[in-house]
């Protein structure tokens, strides 16, 4: 092969390995950032924005229960957020 | 209604019997008979998990807890369990990492080789068994009592409680499991089914969502805040809670091996979705009827509220339908259970010659029958080692967590720590020394004492390794 295709071929390789490189560096980021949403959520049930004494109605709802609700549908949308971004190097239990 | 009960309880024993023996057969080795194959999928995967999950306590103890407490129990249990599903994937993903379902032998067994020593593994199965069997037991006792009290004329409670464990252990034998997760499917669609349905009859009662709430501020308005009416969810407990229940899929080994035995990541992945919305869905339809129950039955004890509720005032086919789901819901989360500490116990066994199938088949014998005889004979530290089962379990997250993220930094003192504060959490349980410290509750201050305790030992760890190892 002439050295020009070596070194085009080699630069496609270095660009497909770059990119998946920067694809894996891009999944695991935003996994970062859904365990970091889930911990702020876990965080904030236990404050006085949540637990207390409030009288008020959001939606017919008492307040504790819709802020309540909304926090579980928030765990559940940061779940299926974790589901396109989990780091799928780490799958060594996946069976092959 | 008795009618019904026995044509549905036949039909749910005639598609027990049948799954268990295509179960049989289709087992083909070891890995058939205690890891069902290692090929689960998320629809199978999520049903499995939260049957083993959701155990009676759902369907008699969250309304119990609206009608008594008031919706704080949502933030209880209905944030917490969604919170339980992204743990379940978060931890899924990691432990997959260290672990390959096809060379998994159980925790007990991969935490003695992770930490290099047997203290972890005898940790590990102390942590679970002394919990797990009571709480297996108070399963069957509460089904038991409850059969006895809508049926007193067919047999005593302690004969309902021998028929569950004979079910279970002739089931959990004959198809292992695979069997057991079949059955899991069942439940937990009929579980969900029953639940809903009384829902909305208990919303339709009241007249819609907002009628509901409205009744509910003009007779009890201290239902719809915290800390409740009596005060029981205060900061501490829903914070202690959220924490046990959250490290369920870390420290359970029934839910921790289910997310092992996953086809694949993805199918891990979609289990915890799905696992997610069924909690979030089944969780929020006891609300009503637990409102319900705080309308109509304030003044009356829990076994009479459950049994008008979930019985007498529905019509005789969902009533039979509720017997037959309370009945599988007790039989799926014991079996699983039973199941998970046979397994693990074998493989804490440290010589290979006796990590045999006959050896955990044996000690799940001995499991269901020990579980059996604590339901007949439990008293107030048994019910209280039961209902403090998931907060005792949750104090082994730490060195189970360390040992996924840390396993080169990993030293004996994590599982002694843990140990520890294993026996000064009993120790509190049994009334020997107090339940709080410095104004917290033991179960938090022991949660704070082995998190920090791990932590600290883990990043001075060189200072504690044998010299082998820091050469190494």
């Amino acid at each position: 092969m002439p050295d020009r295709l070596k070194d085009e071929s080699k630069i496609e390789t270095l660009t497909r390995m770059n990119f998946k490189s920067n694809k894996h560096q891009h999944r695991s980021f935003w996994w970062r950032v859904c365990c970091g949403i889930a911990i702020a959520l876990s965080a904030i049930t236990f404050t006085p924005l949540v637990i207390g004494d409030h009288a008020s109605r959001i939606f017919h709802l008492p307040y504790l229960l819709a802020v309540g609700l909304i926090l579980a549908i928030a765990f559940i949308a940061i779940t299926i957020a974790g589901t396109f971004f989990y780091p799928k190097s780490l799958d060594r239990g996946d069976k092959k | 209604m008795s009618g019904w009960i026995l044509g549905i309880g036949t039909v749910y024993l005639c598609m027990l019997v049948t799954a268990a023996l295509r179960a049989r057969k289709s087992n083909h080795s070891d890995n058939d008979f205690l890891l069902a194959g290692s090929s689960l999928g998320s629809l199978v995967g999520c049903l499995t998990v939260a049957a083993t999950l959701f155990s009676t306590f759902t369907l008699m103890g969250m309304p119990d807890l609206f009608r008594n407490h008031g919706i704080g129990a949502w933030i209880f249990l209905g944030v917490s369990d969604c919170a339980l599903a992204f743990v379940a994937l978060w931890f899924g993903i990691n432990i997959r990492r260290r672990i390959s379902a096809d060379n998994f032998n159980g925790f007990s067994d991969w935490l003695g080789r992770a930490y290099r020593g047997r203290h972890a593994t005898y940790v590990y199965l102390f942590g679970i068994f002394v919990f797990l069997i009571p709480y297996v037991a108070i399963q069957i006792k509460g089904v038991s009592l409850f059969l006895n009290s809508i049926m007193p004329g067919v047999m005593p409670s302690w004969a309902w409680s021998v028929s569950i464990v004979s079910v279970i252990l002739a089931y959990s034998e004959l198809g292992g499991l695979k069997a057991i997760i079949f059955a899991d499917a069942v439940q937990g669609l009929v579980l969900f089914g029953a639940t809903i349905v009384i829902a909305i009859s208990c919303v339709a009662y009241f007249g819609g969502i907002g009628p509901m709430f409205d009744s509910i501020e003009s007779t009890s308005p201290a239902l719809l805040s915290t800390p409740g009416p009596s005060g029981l969810f205060t900061y501490q407990f829903l914070i202690a809670s959220f924490l046990a229940i959250a490290m369920i899929p870390v420290t359970q080994p029934q839910m921790s091996t289910r997310l092992i035995i996953m086809r694949d990541s993805s199918s891990l992945a979609r289990m915890a979705v799905l696992l997610a919305i069924f909690s979030f869905v089944l969780v929020l339809a006891t609300l009503p009827i637990g409102l319900y129950g705080a309308a109509l039955y304030p003044t009356s004890a829990t076994g009479e509220f459950i049994a008008q509720v979930l019985v007498y005032d529905q019509s005789p086919i969902v009533a039979a339908v509720v017997v037959v789901g309370l009945i599988a819901a007790a039989i799926s989360t014991a079996d699983s259970q039973l199941f998970a500490l046979g397994n693990e116990l074998r493989s804490g066994v440290s010589k290979p010659q006796y990590q045999s199938l006959r050896l955990m088949r044996s000690a799940i014998v001995i499991f269901a029958l020990s579980a059996l005889v604590v339901s007949l004979v439990s008293n107030t530290h048994i019910v209280l080692l039961a209902r403090t089962s998931f907060a005792g379990s949750a104090l082994l997250a730490p060195m189970i967590l360390s040992a996924v993220f840390f396993p080169k930094q990993l030293h004996r003192a994590i599982p002694l720590l843990v140990g520890l504060c294993l026996i000064l959490f009993l120790a509190s349980i049994f009334g020997l020394i107090g339940d709080t410290f410095w104004g917290l509750r033991m179960d938090l201050v022991m949660f704070i004492a082995v998190t920090f305790g791990t932590a600290i030992i883990l990043m001075f760890k060189n200072h504690y390794l044998p010299d082998e190892r820091k050469s190494s």
